[in-house]
């Protein structure tokens, strides 16, 4: 049963996608996890286009690759935040924290 | 009723008994998704019996509780420890665990509802602490906090699991005005950014129509009124009325119902 994923759509571009919350975090964190370190690109980007319902879960897998990208001396930024992790950013202080694309 | 319906918790005719006690006869309320609702009364008349329907602890004698969708009492004891994960409940004493430091205690329902990594569950924490300014209390003992401080604790341990639903059961019971302050505006946030029906069942008038959307006066197992906190209190209903303006004697009385004074005092016994 996968309800959510992060997938290597090309070289450095990360794919999160599906509902992150409790019961798919833990997967999705280890498979990133992996991604990044397999990846050879040195800027790696994280798009959430393919979310579709997040909660604070999702919020942590981004903290979660940033710290894993710094470990690995690579740039991470982070493309297409939806508005559910945004308002939850928001309320959370991490919208000067997380690596967003303008 | 589906989950996509504009009222997050419906109650339906429900009554409520204690022994030959009735608590509620036939009640109708309706809590609007994504709304700060407000539940008051005169202490004693039954809110707390209220909450503890809508969360399930207790069954009602006859009528319906619907919440997201599910009508409780026909629920599973599973289903209904899947659904209590989408309500986070502010308790009036804060009721946080004394030998537990802050960190601990906001992580607690993560541990003991999620299989998160360690690193995670930090994530959550120090996010939901930021969220209630607390952040920089991670390390405190419960006793190191002051009263406001604890209830800011326990919102963000009620918030770890983001609920769909939020639950304030009396938040405002011995706040002094700048905490109440910090509690309103918090309470108000996030309902407005994170979409939480949020219900808040309170005796403090000024505080609780400061921030509700919309109000159910409770009170003689009945709803006594509904409305907008506006509506209320320019209600012709007397016992509203009575209770808007915080007058001591009206529809309800002042006394509790008792023997003769002069015969309690100077005998027929």
């Amino acid at each position: 049963m996968s309800r959510a994923s992060i997938v290597e759509q090309a070289p450095g571009l990360l794919l999160l996608s599906g509902e992150l919350d409790y019961r798919s975090g833990p997967q999705v964190r280890e498979d990133g996890r992996r991604l990044l370190q397999a990846s050879a690109a040195a800027t790696c980007v994280i798009d959430c286009a393919g979310v579709l319902r997040a909660s604070s879960v999702g919020l942590s897998l981004l903290l979660a690759f940033m710290r894993d990208a710094q470990a690995l001396g690579k740039t991470l930024e982070v493309r297409a935040l939806p508005e559910d992790m945004r308002q939850i950013a928001g309320v959370s202080g991490l919208l000067e924290i997380l690596p967003l694309q303008a | 009723m589906s989950a996509g319906n504009e009222y997050a918790v419906e109650l339906k005719g429900v009554s409520f008994k204690r022994g030959d006690r009735a608590i509620f006869n036939d009640i109708d309320i309706r809590l609007p998704r994504g709304k700060v609702t407000g539940i008051m009364g005169p202490s004693g008349c039954g809110k707390t019996t209220l909450l503890r329907l809508i969360g399930a602890e207790l069954k009602p004698s006859q009528g319906e509780v619907w919440v997201n969708g599910q009508n409780l009492p026909q629920l599973s004891r599973s289903e209904l420890f899947d659904m209590r994960k989408q309500m986070g409940v502010l308790f009036q004493s804060g009721a946080l665990f004394t030998d537990l430091d802050v960190f601990e205690n906001v992580a607690f329902p993560l541990r003991v509802h999620t299989k998160l990594p360690e690193e995670m569950i930090r994530d959550i924490v120090l996010m939901k602490l930021q969220a209630v300014g607390l952040r920089g209390a991670v390390d405190l003992m419960p006793d190191e906090l002051s009263g406001g401080m604890k209830r800011r604790v326990a919102l963000a341990r009620a918030i770890a699991l983001d609920p769909q639903i939020l639950i304030y059961d009396e938040p405002f019971v011995g706040q002094d005005p700048i905490a109440m302050g910090v509690l309103v505006r918090l309470i108000r946030l996030l309902t407005d950014a994170l979409g939480i029906t949020s219900i808040v069942v309170s005796h403090d008038l000024a505080e609780t129509a400061s921030i509700a959307d919309y109000l159910y006066v409770v009170g003689d197992t009945q709803v006594l009124g509904q409305g907008t906190p506006e509506e209320l209190m320019n209600s012709d209903n007397p016992r509203i009325r009575q209770f808007m303006k915080g007058t001591p004697d009206g529809p309800v009385p002042f006394h509790f119902p008792a023997a003769n004074y002069r015969e309690d005092l100077l005998g027929g016994r």
